[in-house]
């Protein structure tokens, strides 16, 4: 099961899902957020190991 | 996936390159975008005098480490917007940064300026939003301390802040702002010269890159930005994006090669009669905004 954490909660996946799936899941675009584990950057295809990720938001406003 | 260039794992894909990216060769990649920049835009001579203005986030602190790296002479300026927590926690950001690399860093605190009040307090007082105030504050500062520094003053906005930005001023059809949104804005009376080194790396490659260079930067978001026009720009360019890569990257460069047909006779200036710096008035905004702060 993978756990992830965008904005202040937590989702789970059952199965396979790769980094790109998880982005698409979640409702988000590829350009507005980037995939972390232990504070590294995930490639986005492969299928992700079972663990904590962090979605972080890269757009910044004002 | 691999690294298009060295062949280890790739951690990013960048769509608008049909390109994907190890570790080290996506940190590479963003030097050479900015040195590319540097070069087509001519914004810096070698060894050129820089203030960077570093807020505490992902794009100023790595544009510093990026500048310093090229062999720059930099020192950072980072303006405290009294704003309760977020600036004291940016602020702690900056810092530590500045230490670990052993370089320079400048604080001005708008409080000092405004008779104990933040931006807050302010945006109350003078009735306008919090970030028209703070953008005005802002580029005065940043303009006095470059001008007393006698340095160019070098900004962290990147390709998505400036295609935003001239999404905004098309659809409005700003024509002043049209002619005068160039990555570099060149020295005159009483105003610094500004360059914006990060305009060909969009604000995806900036968060990789800083991730990537294990920089410490503040994830959150200014309190005052939620529902910002320009995070509304900002998301529907990157819904084009997603259809179409390397859409921002073709709308601003198209721009910059049409831009002369915008430029306009710039306003007749003055200094202002309390603190000399070039204005339209007798007072400038920010020392107009001093006085309004000193009233009870």
């Amino acid at each position: 099961m993978v756990k992830v954490f965008w904005r202040d909660r937590y989702y789970t996946f059952e199965g396979k899902v790769t980094g790109l799936e998880v982005i698409k899941r979640l409702g988000l675009k590829e350009e507005e957020v980037l995939l972390l584990k232990d504070g590294k950057l995930l490639p986005p295809d492969i299928p992700l190991e079972e663990g904590e990720i962090k979605v972080i938001p890269v757009i910044s406003g004002g | 996936m691999k690294c298009k260039l060295c062949g280890q794992r790739a951690v990013l894909r960048l769509r608008a390159y049909n390109l994907s990216l190890c570790q080290d060769c996506l940190r590479d990649f963003v030097k050479r975008r900015v040195q590319k920049a540097i070069r087509d835009f001519r914004l810096l001579k070698k060894g050129e005098k820089v203030l960077v203005a570093v807020s505490g986030g992902k794009d100023s602190l790595s544009l510093w480490e990026i500048l310093d790296g090229l062999g720059y002479d930099t020192i950072g300026l980072y303006i405290h917007l009294g704003i309760e927590g977020y600036s004291d926690r940016s602020l702690e950001k900056a810092k530590a940064f500045a230490q670990k690399k052993g370089l320079s860093l400048l604080v001005e605190d708008v409080r000092e300026h405004f008779s104990g009040l933040g931006i807050p307090q302010l945006s109350k007082k003078d009735m306008r939003p919090p970030c028209s105030l703070c953008g005005m504050v802002k580029r005065y500062l940043m303009n006095k301390v470059a001008c007393e520094t006698d340095r160019t003053l070098a900004t962290g906005h990147n390709l998505d802040d400036e295609a935003a930005t001239l999404l905004g001023n098309v659809l409005d059809w700003k024509e002043g702002y049209l002619g005068r949104q160039a990555p570099r804005l060149e020295a005159r009376d009483g105003f610094a010269p500004r360059v914006k080194p990060l305009v060909l790396c969009t604000e995806r490659e900036m968060a990789a890159y800083a991730i990537a260079s294990d920089i410490d930067y503040i994830l959150e978001e200014c309190p005052f930005s939620e529902g910002a026009t320009s995070l509304f720009y900002k998301d529907v360019l990157n819904q084009i994006e997603e259809r179409s890569p390397g859409t921002k990257l073709r709308f601003y460069q198209g721009f910059l090669k049409l831009q002369d047909r915008f430029r306009i006779e710039e306003p007749q200036l003055r200094p202002c009669s309390s603190c000399g710096y070039q204005t339209t008035g007798d007072l400038c905004n920010f020392c107009r905004l001093k006085e309004k702060a000193k009233k009870k």
